[in-house]
């Protein structure tokens, strides 16, 4: 079966976030260098119709930071999901590069990893280097996520509409897209003894007792995927994908099943969710969200005890963000057109 | 001079009056209530939309405090407008105002929505920046004659300097000397390609052409009451295919011809304080509200008596839908009362008045309902 592959995060950084760093710095920071906590957002991938060509074409959301992004009282607007991050902000280049990137990077995987906090699933980490007399920000973003090695595949037909499956009627669908707390990154969807769809957002004591008593075939998890390419769903899911087989029976169950028989491997029928809202019945192109059944080739070995599953060896993680080449190396900001007074000067009219 | 200018403009824009009198269809013009009223419907209809508080120290005591300006996030923008068509600018004016003069037709709406963006793009080979491709990530050797932004990337990666820079449209990326770092990311297979933002959605059979690529960029807009000319007031904010912040000078890329320098200027947001974006200047909305509210009023008029029959043809009916269960906010208006268009309505037509300044940026998502 194929592989998944995840659409990786991207950054987009408002400028308002340069101008709100550049105020922090000065006023606030002044030479310190600790990490400063900060949020950002993201939302659900979109396509849009190619008037030209009536192509559709793929507009994944991005993880967008803003002059907000400092404000730990600024709520989100509706329909995106808020991520919790930490910046760190250098004095000179020198310190920018010579910096141990991987250190903080694992620092904060470590900090996912011990987590237990689905909700916390997804955090970011951004490393800047502010050149205030240019107007130049040198920034590079990290969104850790865990690898599993085998990778997780996807079943057979792949990522398929959500509608076109069978799996849910149209007033299932409605419902999940009326859902409570619809700013909630993952959640939980099942189907009732009486055929009823039920949701609830995914927080640590949701799951997986929500799904007692549900055969298997109606259990889906469902996050708001920010990706919208057909076959690639988001980052966010592979974190909720490792936050989901740590904590799925029999890993962290006491009363684990005799240790001769090998655990069934996991697997799970995930919603990549991607419908802001209902869509108009004579919009003709219907429901986004995809559906799939994603499963582990074999069984991670995670401990079977909880004595033996706090022992178990944090998996890698990667998430560096690549340039607009697509090389490994911070990107800049330059934003001396629309904020160097002289240069602001010449275009005014 | 500029900064005077600014001074200026705030100062008369403090001692203008707040508009308290409700004369939307006599001028085009809008009070702060309902600017407010309209963003609300706005925000209702198309999600996309929603409140932001600003600045604080920068809020206008005249909007509540919430509700300071409307703004919407990764606004696409497939082609530059300079990439269409432009023969003749009075034609596009005329068409912009020609809407709703055949009440027998059914989508009046559409011919004057989409007067620039309907057009086709001419030969592309005629029209260099329209085929631009976005820049090569797996290098620059799989093409013969790489087309101008490959072959400077490709030497900007290499490190010479003998290639001609970019007109202002790309960033100094040469001074970010080796900050390569190796081992960062061990290899993964389950991780997706870098698509490059532009690719199709769909899963197409035929191999894409690199001409097909598009140079897709995205806006973040805002729109503000401007109390000096009672209208609202739309802001920009772009990035290009890499989420680099757009220059101005690219920006008035997407502008078409007969506005750019002319109507849309970089300016001060008014909700920042130190954010400067691209705005389209008010001077000449009020006009041309005027102008498009009227002749929307009749057709809405002339909607509103017919007997509200087969409604489902219509996408747009919505619009001219008397007030029914769904709005019911304002709903107090019943039985045979005709109104003609309400106020709610401002921002909805606004935007489709924009959309004919800024053509390739979709600011108007209404069209998609």
């Amino acid at each position: 079966m194929p592989i998944i592959q995840f659409a990786p995060f991207s950054s987009l950084i408002n400028p308002t976030f340069w101008h709100t760093l550049t105020q922090l710095k000065i006023d606030v920071l002044k030479l310190s260098s600790d990490s400063v906590p900060i949020t950002g957002s993201y939302t659900y991938g979109k396509t849009v119709v190619d008037r030209e060509s009536g192509k559709e074409i793929a507009l994944g959301s991005n993880l967008g930071l803003s002059g907000e992004s400092f404000d730990a009282a600024h709520t989100a607007s509706p329909h995106s999901v808020t991520v919790k991050g930490t910046l760190k902000n250098f004095n000179t280049i020198e310190e920018f590069k010579s910096s141990d990137k991987a250190a903080l990077f694992n620092a904060l995987a470590d900090e996912l990893w011990s987590s237990d906090f689905p909700e916390d699933g997804n955090k970011f980490l951004v490393l800047t280097f502010a050149d205030l007399k240019k107007y130049k920000y040198y920034y590079w973003c990290a969104f850790p996520a865990f690898v599993v090695k085998p990778s997780w595949e996807i079943g057979e037909g792949g990522w398929e509409g959500v509608s076109s499956g069978g799996s849910f009627g149209e007033e299932d669908l409605r419902t999940i897209a009326s859902r409570e707390e619809p700013n909630a990154p993952f959640f939980l969807v099942r189907r009732n003894a009486g055929g009823k769809i039920e949701t609830t957002p995914l927080i640590a004591s949701a799951y997986p007792g929500f799904f007692t008593d549900v055969p298997e075939k109606d259990r889906y998890v469902a996050f708001i995927d920010p990706s919208s390419l057909p076959q690639n769903p988001g980052w966010p899911l592979r974190n909720l994908l490792t936050y989901l087989v740590r904590h799925s029976a029999p890993y962290t169950s006491t009363a684990a099943s005799p240790a001769t028989t090998s655990p069934k491997p996991p697997s799970f029928n995930i919603i990549s969710w991607r419908d802001t809202d209902v869509p108009s019945e004579d919009g003709g192109k219907g429901w986004k969200s995809l559906l799939g059944k994603v499963y582990l080739p074999s069984a991670p070995d995670l401990g079977k005890t909880s004595a033996e599953v706090e022992k178990v060896v944090r998996w890698n993680a990667i998430g560096w963000e690549r340039d607009g080449k697509g090389k490994m190396s911070p990107r800049l900001a330059d934003l001396g057109g629309m904020m160097d007074p002289r240069r602001l000067a010449d275009q005014a009219v | 001079m500029h900064a005077i200018q600014q001074q200026y403009w705030a100062v008369r824009d403090y001692l203008a009056p707040v508009l308290r009198e409700s004369k939307f269809k006599e001028h085009g013009r809008i009070t702060p209530e309902e600017f407010v009223v309209a963003g609300d419907f706005l925000g209702y209809k198309f999600p996309v939309w929603s409140w932001e508080k600003g600045d604080a120290s920068k809020a206008k005591d005249y909007l509540p405090p919430d509700k300071q300006y409307l703004v919407t996030r990764g606004v696409p923008c497939l082609r530059r407008a300079t990439s269409l068509a432009y023969t003749d600018a009075d034609e596009d004016a005329e068409k912009l105002l020609s809407f709703a003069v055949d009440e027998s037709k059914d989508e009046q709406g559409e011919e004057w929505v989409q007067t620039h963006a309907g057009r086709v793009v001419t030969d592309p080979s005629a029209n260099p920046t329209s085929i631009q491709e976005i820049p090569d990530l797996d290098g620059p050797e799989d093409n013969g004659s790489p087309s101008l932004p490959t072959r400077e990337l490709s030497s900007l990666s290499l490190g010479s300097k003998d290639a001609t820079p970019a007109i202002g449209t790309i960033p100094d990326l040469d001074e970010i000397p080796d900050m390569e770092e190796e081992g960062l990311d061990a290899d993964d297979d389950a991780t997706a390609n870098p698509t490059p933002v532009g690719a199709s959605a769909t899963t197409s059979e035929d191999e894409p052409s690199k001409a097909n690529l598009l140079q897709v960029r995205t806006y973040d807009v805002m729109i503000t009451y401007d109390k000096f000319y009672q209208t609202p007031r739309i802001w920009l904010l772009g990035y290009d295919e890499n989420r680099t912040p757009l220059t101005s000078s690219q920006i008035f890329e997407d502008v078409s011809a007969d506005h750019a320098l002319k109507t849309v200027t970089i300016e001060a947001f008014p909700h920042s304080a130190s954010l400067q974006a691209a705005s389209v200047h008010p001077c000449k909305h009020a006009s041309v509200m005027k102008k498009v509210i009227e002749r929307m009023n009749t057709t809405v008029i002339e909607q509103q008596r017919l007997p509200a029959t087969k409604d489902n043809g219509n996408k747009r009916r919505w619009l001219f839908r008397r007030n029914t269960g769904e709005e019911k906010k304002s709903g107090e208006v019943e039985g045979e009362e005709v109104e003609g268009m309400r106020v709610d309505f401002y921002l909805v037509v606004f935007l489709k008045f924009i959309a004919s300044i800024v053509p390739t940026i979709e600011v108007d998502s209404t069209t998609a309902f």
